[in-house]
């Protein structure tokens, strides 16, 4: 078991829709088992795209189990 | 009418010397805001010793025994000239008083020498000191919060007759506290960590703890903790306490205690030099932050929301990401 560092494209495939991706077939092998890690870049990324579609506490909720908040003044 | 002040030696009451030193503390100069902090949990700390000598539960609920609540009562009576030094002494017991022993001294006492002992002996939580228990230590734990902003250890000192005690809270005492609010008690209690969410106020205090592993529970609070819950939401978090697991139910976790994990003092269990600007590898990190293997990928996509779009997330990336190149030095200053 190892720690990997994802991008935010690489991220991104784990998206629902991207399970069938062909691109994401070939990243699993490397993220299955693994402990998965984002840069504060990535995360800040992933929420600035959650503003920008005005996700609901709902939606937010569940991105906090992937990534962590930012610091509540920065949103 | 005042009452003529006695004491359990006969003598001068005892007086509790509190020296508070570090990069923030000037000479007999220290934050007002940061000496009432100090005062007003110590003084929360005696009262619950005050209450587990009495023989309660320091974090039990109802109303506190107001004897108690008197005669643990500090009062500020002095401050050093030529460095922060505050003499705090207890309220005077009123005659009636007397007849409940003498729990103000006792607290005191018990108090510092309690903390000695943390620091210096093979302490479990199964075996605390005298007049401690878990609501003594998060007590404890809250005093020690001052000591993440330039206080970096704070010393008591108690003379009461012929005897004196001291002890000194620094970040290593902090942390052993922190690791006995973390161990249980009994072998009936458990301990876990994992991420709080969604807290409720609403008939009771509680929230929804996910373990790495995506188990969740419905943990159970104590009224105590209330003070606490602001600071371990959406953080991970160790609790210690009892499970009910029923078929068909969701698994209950009633609550004990419980240590936020990621803060400044638990970043520095290894010693006060890994402040927030040292690196730590992200093996550390990912152990510090609860995170755990991925075994199941779907799992994870399962709570992206449904209706987003992967490729407009990635469009919009790459724009920002060009909008910020193209951005002159002088955008960035504004």
């Amino acid at each position: 078991m190892s720690v990997v560092l994802l991008d935010t494209s690489v991220a991104s495939l784990l998206h629902p829709k991207k399970r069938a991706d062909a691109l994401r077939a070939k990243y699993e092998p490397h993220m299955r088992g693994q402990t998965l890690s984002l840069s504060f870049q990535s995360v800040a990324e992933l929420w600035d795209w959650a503003e920008a579609n005005h996700w609901g506490n709902k939606a937010r909720n569940r991105a906090r189990r992937l990534y962590p908040p930012l610091p509540r003044d920065s949103l | 009418m005042a009452s003529r002040k006695r004491t359990q030696s006969g003598g001068k009451p005892p007086r509790l010397k509190v020296t508070m030193s570090g990069p923030r503390v000037g000479e007999a100069r220290l934050s007002a805001a940061d000496l009432a902090e100090i005062v007003k949990r110590t003084q929360q700390a005696l009262k619950r010793v005050g209450r587990v000598l009495y023989g309660d539960d320091s974090q039990r609920q109802g109303r506190d025994r107001a004897d108690v609540e008197q005669l643990c009562e500090l009062y500020l009576v002095a401050w050093q000239d030529g460095s922060a030094v505050a003499q705090l002494e207890l309220g005077t017991p009123t005659a009636q008083q007397h007849m409940f022993g003498y729990i103000g001294e006792e607290s005191v006492t018990s108090f510092v020498k309690g903390m000695d002992r943390l620091a210096n002996s093979q302490v479990s939580a199964s075996r605390l000191p005298s007049g401690f228990d878990r609501g003594v230590l998060h007590t404890c734990d809250a005093l020690a919060r001052v000591l993440e902003h330039g206080i970096e250890q704070i010393r008591f000192e108690v003379q009461n007759g012929a005897t004196t005690a001291s002890c000194r809270l620094d970040l290593s005492l902090r942390n052993r506290v922190q690791e006995l609010l973390g161990q249980p008690a009994s072998v009936s209690e458990t301990a876990m960590t994992g991420r709080l969410e969604e807290l409720n106020g609403h008939g009771g205090l509680s929230g929804r703890l996910w373990e790495p592993d995506g188990t969740k529970w419905v943990c159970h609070f104590k009224n105590e903790h209330l003070e606490q819950l602001p600071d371990v939401w959406m953080r991970t978090a160790k609790v210690v306490g009892r499970t009910i697991i029923e078929e068909g139910r969701e698994r209950i976790f009633e609550v004990e205690s419980l240590v936020v994990l990621g803060s400044d003092a638990e970043m520095s269990a290894s010693g006060p030099a890994l402040a927030f600007w040292t690196s730590l590898s992200l093996e550390e990190l990912a152990e510090q932050q609860g995170v755990a293997p991925a075994s199941d990928l779907d799992e994870i996509s399962s709570l992206w929301p449904a209706d987003d779009d992967a490729d407009d997330l990635l469009r919009h990336v790459l724009h920002e990401r060009t909008v910020r190149r193209t951005l002159s030095p002088e955008d960035h200053a504004s």
